[in-house]
């Protein structure tokens, strides 16, 4: 079999501050298959961004990788994102790897225009004039279904919508035909409808263009419509992984369970007020001991919980759970 | 466009009637007039009987009070006439014809070499944040920012006039030449600049140590932005990023300071030509308040004040170019 497109192993991702070392990202392992679009679910302060930040050292100081491996997997050759020289990393960057940020609004540069900013993401990496720079980033601007794309290439960032900017991120993402874009929650500072769009695009190109998508969100409904897998974080680690249609209809971890539980059901309109989970995300600096999840978990059980860290076990095939009960807690 | 700069020229306008309204009440306020000042300090013997000066202050306007003297000047001024030095006997424009080159030798050369040197630093000191050599760099530019223009001039003279004297390093105490006017032009030119050297560097290191420090805060500033990120994630390198991505946006503030760098830049200082007994406009103006010469005081009075006024306006239209989300419609 061949190797996976990117293969994260037992990443861990310090943050060095005055409160210590604190591990954002502790041990997380995610493999993505070609083609394929994964989803990394949490609430917020989970560590899902900071593991999409490692994944092209972009995490910024005094973050750091302290361990684990990201395999990345092109044309049959295989390199460790998190050993390999900086020069060959900026191939990758914007190259082999697309990235998708959260704020349109502030994540383009305020003083050149959007045809400026794609061209420059070809011209970075292909040896290519400036004219068929231009011409590339009026294609990708076809592409992502920008109206009136040719006059749109001389605006400034600001003469945009958040929407329109995001397709504006995704053009330049996508400009160099990568082999994976690292969607980080692209859709959440966007209206429902909007979202939608945004959604609906990102699905389509990647049908179309075969680009492998790891979609960073905190909606699970935006991963029950897109995604083909699935990876549930908590506090640092994944605390279960599933395909998606496995992960809906049978969720094991009591995390995914509530988050799940959480979510508004139309047909159920009169079902009363929504399910919540209680407590929030522990900090790094306050991770408890055991699972992680036992101080806000109904079932969690005294001695094992709280002192014993449960491992990802594979509870069916391709089913993994971070839980020492979920079997009996589903059963 | 065209009424966005009319509106401004209109307004500049208002803004010079009342910074010179202000400053000729001011001059004529403060004690004593420029025959006293002029003559009586000095020597007893030569002071003027009361009717003589009764009819000299007639003849300057000097008799009636300050409000009448303000608008004949300034009807003056609208025809294109500055007046006539009272204690220099000459006529006012001719007066800072002749100071202005000294001072733009000294102050242009001075800007050029602020920014010159400002910009690679800033770069260097962000590039190199927090490092032991930027750390080093930044201790020195900081010591340099606070260290007082005269003190350091009064070094520089000793070191270099006194003692270095008799050596190849020797730099001239003061003045801007030692030769007369018929000496080659060559020589000539060697010799100004030669006078220069000293002035020129007390007057670049200040300004040069706040902008340089002044671009890195910036620069800071912008690189903590999400579209730097982008930058990164594209694949540019730190060079590019730094350069291309931030630098760009920190023109903007830059030219704030630019703009304000323009009256100086004729305006000279007042202490650096003190000390150094250069024939520039900052002396011109010291010695004019001390002579209570009311007519060069206005002269350059007006002149700082236009150049003041024309300086904020080519900022805001330097914005505009810099930064397309400003529009001055």
């Amino acid at each position: 079999m061949a190797a996976p497109l990117l293969e994260i192993k037992d990443l861990v991702t310090v943050f060095h501050t005055s409160d210590g070392r604190l591990p954002a990202v502790d041990g997380v392992s995610l493999s993505i298959e070609r083609g394929q679009t994964l989803g990394l679910v949490g609430e917020s302060g989970c560590g899902k961004s900071v593991t999409a930040m490692s994944t092209l050292r972009l995490v910024s100081s005094p973050g750091r990788i302290e361990s684990g491996s990201i395999m990345f997997t092109t044309e049959g050759e295989s390199i460790d994102l998190v050993t390999t020289p900086e020069k060959q990393l900026r191939q990758v960057r914007g190259g082999r790897i697309g990235m998708i940020f959260q704020e349109p609004m502030t994540s383009l540069n305020p003083v050149f225009t959007i045809g400026n900013q794609i061209a420059e993401a070809v011209q970075l990496h292909r040896k290519v004039s400036r004219s068929e720079a231009r011409s590339r980033a009026l294609e990708m601007l076809h592409l992502v279904r920008l109206a009136d794309p040719e006059q749109r290439l001389d605006a400034y960032p600001h003469q945009l919508s958040g929407g329109m900017r995001q397709r504006v991120m995704i053009a330049i993402a996508l400009a160099c035909e990568p082999d994976l874009i690292i969607a980080d929650e692209p859709t959440t500072a966007l209206d429902v409808t909007i979202q939608a769009q945004i959604l609906e695009l990102l699905d389509d190109l990647r049908s179309r263009l075969g680009t492998a998508i790891l979609l960073i969100t905190h909606d699970l409904g935006v991963v029950a419509e897109t995604c083909d897998d699935v990876a549930v974080m908590y506090a640092g680690r994944i605390v279960e992984q599933a395909s998606a249609v496995e992960l809906f209809s049978r969720p094991l971890h009591p995390y995914t369970i509530g988050l799940l539980q959480a979510r508004p059901n139309v047909d159920a309109r009169d079902s009363g007020p929504l399910e919540t989970i209680p407590g929030m995300v522990p900090p790094p600096q306050d991770f408890p001991s055991g699972c992680r999840f036992h101080p806000r978990c109904s079932h969690a059980r005294e001695p094992q919980c709280n002192v014993e860290p449960p491992s990802l076990r594979e509870v069916s095939p391709g089913h993994f759970v971070r839980c020492h009960f979920a079997e009996e807690i589903n059963s | 466009m065209i009424t966005y700069l009319l509106r401004r020229i209109l307004l500049g306008l208002v803004t010079l009637v009342v910074i010179t309204l202000m400053v000729y009440g001011l001059a004529r306020s403060m004690p004593g007039n420029p025959l006293t000042v002029q003559l009586g300090e000095s020597d007893p013997s030569r002071k003027l009987n009361p009717e003589d000066q009764q009819r000299m202050l007639e003849i300057y306007g000097l008799d009636k009070p300050w409000p009448v003297g303000y608008v004949q000047w300034i009807s003056k001024v609208i025809q294109g006439d500055l007046g006539r030095s009272i204690t220099r006997k000459q006529p006012v424009t001719q007066l800072i014809g002749e100071r202005i080159g000294p001072t733009v030798l000294i102050s242009g050369t001075a800007l050029f070499l602020t920014w010159f040197l400002a910009i690679p630093l800033g770069l260097y000191a962000s590039a190199r944040g927090g490092r032991i050599d930027e750390r080093f760099t930044g201790l020195v530019l900081y010591a340099l920012y606070s260290f007082p223009t005269f003190v350091a001039a009064l070094f520089l003279q000793i070191i270099f006039a006194v003692w270095l004297r008799d050596t190849h390093w020797e730099l001239p105490l003061f003045g801007m030449s030692d030769l007369s006017s018929d000496a080659p032009f060559f020589a000539r030119c060697r010799d100004v600049a030669w006078h220069a050297i000293l002035p020129i560097t007390c007057q670049t290191y200040v300004v040069l140590a706040y902008n340089s420090r002044f671009i890195k805060a910036n620069l800071e500033e912008v690189v903590r932005q999400d579209f730097i990120r982008t930058a990164r994630a594209k694949g540019a390198g730190p060079w590019r990023v730094l350069v291309h991505h931030a630098f760009r946006n920190t023109l903007i503030p830059l030219v704030t300071l630019l703009g304000l760098s323009l009256p100086a830049l004729v305006g000279g200082s007042v202490i650096i030509e003190q000390i150094f007994t250069w024939p520039g406009m900052g002396r011109l103006f010291f010695e004019s308040i001390r002579e209570r010469d009311y007519p060069t005081i206005m002269g350059l009075t007006l002149m700082f004040s236009v150049l003041t006024l024309a300086g904020q306006l080519l900022a805001d239209l330097l914005y505009s170019i810099v930064d397309p989300r400003v529009n001055v419609e």
